[in-house]
């Protein structure tokens, strides 16, 4: 009642850019009244180091190394868009083998990602023992990554016409022990967090994003499918060899935090389906197109299209025929999720804002770039 | 507007929340008697796998000399220009071998494109990882600190 009668007056209050739930370096400019949040304003650009300029200063195969440092959670992803972008531009057929292994590397990475995101949310939400874990599932990963490309991290292991290296001998075994691994973790998960009560009562109905205003605002990946449309780019332009395999695009109706959390871990159990499938159907054969010394493009344009573990993750290429690119614009899917994050921010509490910000699992260095 | 927020201090809701942490609890005490996955760094340190990509070493060919004939393939190919100043001695072409050569590690982005591009496979990176220094000149290494000790064996 006295809230009702009461005028409040609103104040601005300033979250991040060193808070340690903006997952890098994000200042939210949020409006209250009292506790309530009216308006939300999210100020980016701390992480700018002009890579999509640095892009018109390289050379075609030289800035690769530069798209590793967009989505840095998963850099094969990145990878694959700027790659796919040029091998389209000069026409150029790659191997099946290596098609096969970009999209195991990527899979992989889509699984570490996710283990990230199920790992900081969690701990975003007070259970930290939770985020010990997710980071103990990912090293396997990681240490398989750096077994088959010699990065952890940024591995710049997708090249123009293929990948740079055959997995070595041992791979295949580790990455079936680490699938037979992860699938009975994942139910441990489950228990651990999403039967838990406390953990349900924080995401369960919050942070509603509907179907339409997710479509109307670009969002895509988990964040969208957590709003029950099944969009999907390995669906819906199938690249590599994606058509090839048996996968369920996962969705959940819920449209809440907690609709998001679950896409993701499903997800997790459709990659490893995935990684699988490529490590039975895997063909023989070279991992690297034959390639010019100096890639020289004929003048053109060309998209390159990729289901990140983000959402639709692209990179758009022009070329005048020179050996550096004309234009390489990139379309990061977190940065029209933050679109969307002050419409699903008003009207919840301030102790909400990490648990919605936390459920869209952005990246910084790709909204930043 | 109303708020979607709910207040949670039924004692039903309480007791539920209790419960799911001693749940949880059974998870963290079944994990706790799993075998450690931590080392104590640096006492004790993974081995890293053959490919790691750790700082940039010469090779020597078997005559003891450095493999690199300071053909700037790598120093073109390089997208931070980390590798700079190259020069080689007086003799022509494939006898031609590299007297000054630096490579900034803070420059460099590990990308490997340098080590595909010699044609020579005079480089590599190497499985040293820990490259600090105190300014941006202790982090960078000429030819001495960069090729391998001389002898037989040192190869790998
Ligand atoms: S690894 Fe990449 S960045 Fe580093 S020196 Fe070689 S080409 Fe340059
Ligand atoms: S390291 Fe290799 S590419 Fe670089 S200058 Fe020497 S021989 Fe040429």
């Amino acid at each position: 009642m006295i809230h009702e009668t009461t005028p409040t007056t609103q104040v601005a209050l300033n979250m991040g850019p060193q808070h340690p739930s903006t997952h890098g370096v994000l200042r939210l400019e949020l409006m209250l009244e009292g506790e309530v949040i009216v308006g939300c304003n999210p100020i980016i650009g701390y992480l700018h180091r002009g890579i999509e300029k640095i892009g018109e200063a390289r050379s075609y195969p030289g800035f690769l190394p530069y798209t590793d440092r967009l989505d840095y959670l998963s850099s094969a992803s990145n990878n694959l868009a700027y790659v796919q972008a040029v091998e389209k531009l000069i026409e150029l057929e790659v191997p099946e083998r290596a098609r096969y292994l970009r999209v195991m590397l990527l899979e992989l990475n889509r699984i570490a990602s996710h283990l990230v995101f199920v790992a900081t949310f969690a701990n975003d939400l007070g259970a930290t023992t939770a985020f010990l874990y997710g980071f103990r599932e990912r090293e396997p990963i990681m240490d398989m990554f750096e077994m088959w490309t010699g990065a952890r991290l940024t591995q710049s292991w997708i090249r123009i016409g293929g990948v740079a290296g055959d997995i070595p001998e041992g791979f295949a075994e580790a990455a079936r022990s680490f699938c037979a691994m992860l699938l009975p973790r994942l139910q441990e998960y489950d228990r651990l967090l999403t039967g838990n009560h406390i953990f349900r009562a924080r995401t369960e109905g919050v942070g509603l994003l509907s179907r339409d205003v997710g479509i109307n605002y670009g969002c895509s990946g988990p964040t969208l499918r957590g709003s029950g449309e099944p969009y999907d780019i390995r669906r819906a332009e199938p690249h590599e060899v994606y058509d090839r395999l048996n996968f369920d695009v996962v969705t959940d109706d819920s449209a809440d935090c907690m609709g998001r959390y679950r896409v993701r871990i499903e997800e997790m159990r459709q990659s490893v389906r995935i990684v699988e499938q490529c490590l039975s159907q895997l063909p023989a054969g070279e991992v690297l197109a034959r390639l010019p010394r100096v890639v020289r493009p004929p003048e053109g344009e060309a998209w390159g299209r990729v289901e990140s573990p983000r959402g639709d993750f692209g990179c758009f290429v022009v070329s005048d025929g020179g050996p550096q690119p004309l234009r390489v614009r990139i379309r990061a899917p977190s940065f029209y999720h933050m679109g969307a994050l002050p419409e699903m921010l008003r009207g919840w509490k301030i102790g909400d804002v990490v648990a919605i910000l936390g459920s869209l699992d952005i990246v910084l260095g790709e909204i930043d770039r | 507007m109303g708020s979607p927020v709910t207040l949670h201090s039924r004692p039903a809701e309480i007791a539920l929340a209790a419960w799911s942490i001693v749940k949880g609890l059974a998870v963290t005490l079944r994990n706790a008697l799993r075998p450690s996955v931590t080392r104590d760094y640096p006492a004790r340190r993974t081995a890293l796998h053959p490919r790691f990509r750790g700082k940039l070493g010469h090779k020597r060919a078997e005559d003891g000399r450095p493999r690199c004939t300071a053909c700037m393939a790598c120093e073109k190919v390089c997208p931070t220009l980390a590798i700079r100043e190259i020069e080689g001695d007086e003799a022509k072409g494939r006898e031609r071998r590299v007297r000054t050569y630096v490579w900034d590690a803070s420059r460099c982005l590990f990308c490997n494109l340098c080590v595909e591009a010699c044609p020579f496979d005079a480089i590599e990176l190497g499985q040293e990882y820990s490259i600090v220094g105190d300014s941006r000149e202790q982090t960078c290494f000429d030819l001495e600190d960069l090729l391998e000790p001389a002898g037989k064996g040192e190869s790998r």
